[in-house]
Order: structure tokens, then C-alpha cells, then sequence
């Protein structure tokens, strides 16, 4: 199981961060993804495994300041 | 007795009330600050105390200045922030906001970083005057910040950031705020400073545009990123950015720089609010 933005999120063998944005159906393009607290680079999500039982924290960026 | 008067080491009787130290240290103080909360004439301070006397109305010298502003501040804060600096990405409706919140409480050294001028709907939201229109925003802020407080050392970059100026501009800083318009641009200096100094804290807004909403305004933390804001109300075509929710969000984001450079507030956790309600100033 991962948690995901406080959320459970059932874990599947070989999930990458990719997948897990999907699973979400997170469309926004401007995300920044943290597994466990630590900074995952955009161009490494479809590369980056996510472990089991880790705790993602995925931020949009929303556009206005 | 030891304790403190206008920021200098005194050394006084025990048993003397404020009126008292008036008189012998600053004559014609009509205001008495004890611990950052006014308190009568009458009161009698206590061993290591930080009593500050102010008159009303009268501009105070220079080398007085520092203590006097941060009279209201909780004891010991003032020194700590001094020493501490602040590096603010983008100044319009969150950073110029953010950067006068740190300035009121005496932040050592702020670095500003934008690339546009003041025009006419900046003012809707950000910290900026009629008669700074077609000025440089880091140069009408470093400007207002001055009438502030001019103790703040204010460095400026007037340049569009891109990833190598993020990581030479802000190296210096103990916490970064993210205070830009566009997203890309956000996403652009997580990016720069994730990779040139994944250590240090990192404040950002995202989703602040309508107004109302305020149970919706929220603070998530995630390792030394820390995220202000809904997360969900964007800046589009039909809905605007305006004063009151992107000030809140800048001030949730001051807020959080100050718990990072401070440590937790233990004075305002529950226990505190419910028990003591009637001794808050």
C-alpha cells in the first residue's frame, strides 16, 4: 500500500512515479513529486520505481502570485 | 537587578515600577513595553526582564530605532531574526507582501529577485503606490522596506531568474521563498533549488486566485519543501488574483519562514489558547 497526499493508494509490482500519477488521474502539467520527502526530477518519473509502503507527497503547481 | 531597557543591559532596584525607571531612563515615555506586552506604570518588572520605554509620537534617533520597533515582538526573537536571512523569489502579490511582513519583524537580510516594473493593476494585490508606477519592483520594494526599517540589508536582482542565477543568487540565504506568477516559472526554481541545495528550506504558494474560500488555505509540509495555499485555484481567464487571498498566503508563507528560522511556537499550542486566554495581549 502507498499513501498518497494523505490518501491510500493500492501499490502494484513495479509502480514508477509515473504510474502512480496516473492511478491518480492527476492531469495538471506542473507537478512536483516527493516520495518519503525527498525531491523526485521530472524527467526521472517514468524511470523512478516507488517502493511499497512509501508516502508520496504530489504538489501542483497552480499558476497566480 | 539585571534586565534590559530599550535593548541595553540595566542593572536597577528591585521593587521599582516602570514609572519609576521612566523617569530615571527615558523621560517623557508614555508607553511601557514589558516582554513585548504593554503593561501599566505601576508594574513592577522582574529579574531579566525586557522593558522597553517609548513616546508616543516622537521620532526616535537612529541607534534607538531597532529596539523600539520590536518592542511587541516576544523576547528573544528580535535578536535571532537579525542574524537571519531570507531569499524571495518574484515580487509582486506574494513576494512584495512577504518580504514587507519580514522587514516589520526585522529580518537581517532579504534578497528580492524580479525582472518587471510596477504598472497600474499590480495594485490590486501587491505592496506597491501610484508613484512607484514604472519603477523596477525590487527597487520601489527596497525603497518602501527602508521606510519600514532601514536596519534591513536588501539585496536586489532585477534580471528574469533562470536555474544557474537561482543557485548563485540564493546560496547565501537560510530559507527561500517561492513567490512567482506562472507556474512554470514556480516549477523552474523547485527545480534549481532542489538541485543546488536540496537541504534548504523552501516555502512555496500555490493557489490563491478568487477570493473567500479561507478554510481552503492550507500549509503542507513535505520534507523542506513546505506548500501555502489550496493547491487547486488558478489564475485564469475569469478568475483574478486580488489583495485578501494572495495576502493571506503570502502571510501564511512569512509565517512559516519565521517557524523555520525560530523553531515551533510552543506558546500558541492548545494548551495555551484554552488556558490562558485572558493573559494574551
Amino acid at each position: 500500500m502507498l499513501k498518497v497526499n494523505g490518501e491510500p493508494l493500492k501499490y502494484q509490482k513495479d509502480m514508477t512515479v509515473s504510474d502512480v500519477i496516473r492511478a491518480k488521474k492527476y492531469s495538471f502539467p506542473l507537478l512536483i513529486v516527493k516520495i518519503d520527502g525527498v525531491y523526485i526530477p521530472r524527467e526521472s518519473y517514468d524511470i523512478t520505481p516507488v517502493p511499497d509502503g512509501a508516502t508520496l507527497d504530489i504538489i501542483h503547481l497552480i499558476s497566480g502570485g | 537587578m539585571k534586565c534590559r531597557i530599550n535593548e541595553r543591559d540595566a542593572e536597577i532596584g528591585g521593587g521599582t515600577s516602570l514609572g519609576k525607571l521612566a523617569e530615571a531612563h527615558c523621560p517623557g515615555a508614555d508607553l511601557f513595553i514589558l516582554n513585548g506586552c504593554p503593561a501599566a506604570p505601576d508594574t513592577i518588572p522582574g529579574e531579566g526582564d525586557a522593558i522597553v520605554f517609548i513616546r508616543r509620537g516622537v521620532k526616535p534617533a537612529p541607534e534607538e530605532l531597532d529596539a523600539l520597533l520590536a518592542a511587541r515582538h516576544t523576547p528573544g526573537v528580535h535578536e535571532k531574526l537579525k542574524r537571519s536571512s531570507v531569499g524571495i523569489a518574484g515580487c509582486g502579490g506574494l513576494g512584495s507582501t512577504v518580504a514587507l511582513a519580514l522587514a516589520r519583524v526585522g529580518i537581517g537580510r532579504l534578497v528580492l529577485a524580479d525582472h518587471d516594473v510596477v504598472e497600474p493593476s499590480n495594485l490590486n494585490r501587491q505592496q506597491y503606490y501610484i508613484d512607484q508606477i514604472g519603477m523596477a519592483k525590487v527597487e520601489a520594494l527596497r525603497t518602501t522596506i527602508a521606510r519600514v526599517n532601514p536596519a534591513i540589508q536588501v539585496t536586489v536582482w532585477g534580471e528574469r531568474l533562470v536555474q544557474p542565477t537561482v543557485a548563485s543568487l540564493f546560496a547565501g540565504v537560510d530559507v527561500l521563498v517561492e513567490a512567482l506568477d506562472q507556474a512554470d516559472q514556480k516549477a523552474m526554481l523547485v527545480e534549481a533549488a532542489m538541485k543546488a541545495f536540496p537541504t534548504k528550506p523552501l516555502v512555496l504558494g500555490s493557489g490563491m486566485a478568487g477570493w473567500g474560500g479561507n478554510e481552503r488555505l492550507r500549509t503542507r509540509i513535505s520534507g523542506t519543501m513546505t506548500v501555502c495555499g489550496d493547491e487547486t485555484a488558478e489564475a485564469v481567464p475569469g478568475r483574478g488574483l486580488m489583495a485578501p487571498r494572495v495576502g493571506i498566503v503570502a502571510h501564511m508563507q512569512a509565517n512559516r519562514v519565521m517557524e523555520l528560522l525560530l523553531g515551533p511556537d510552543e506558546g500558541i499550542g492548545p494548551e495555551l489558547v484554552t488556558g490562558r486566554f485572558d493573559e494574551t495581549c
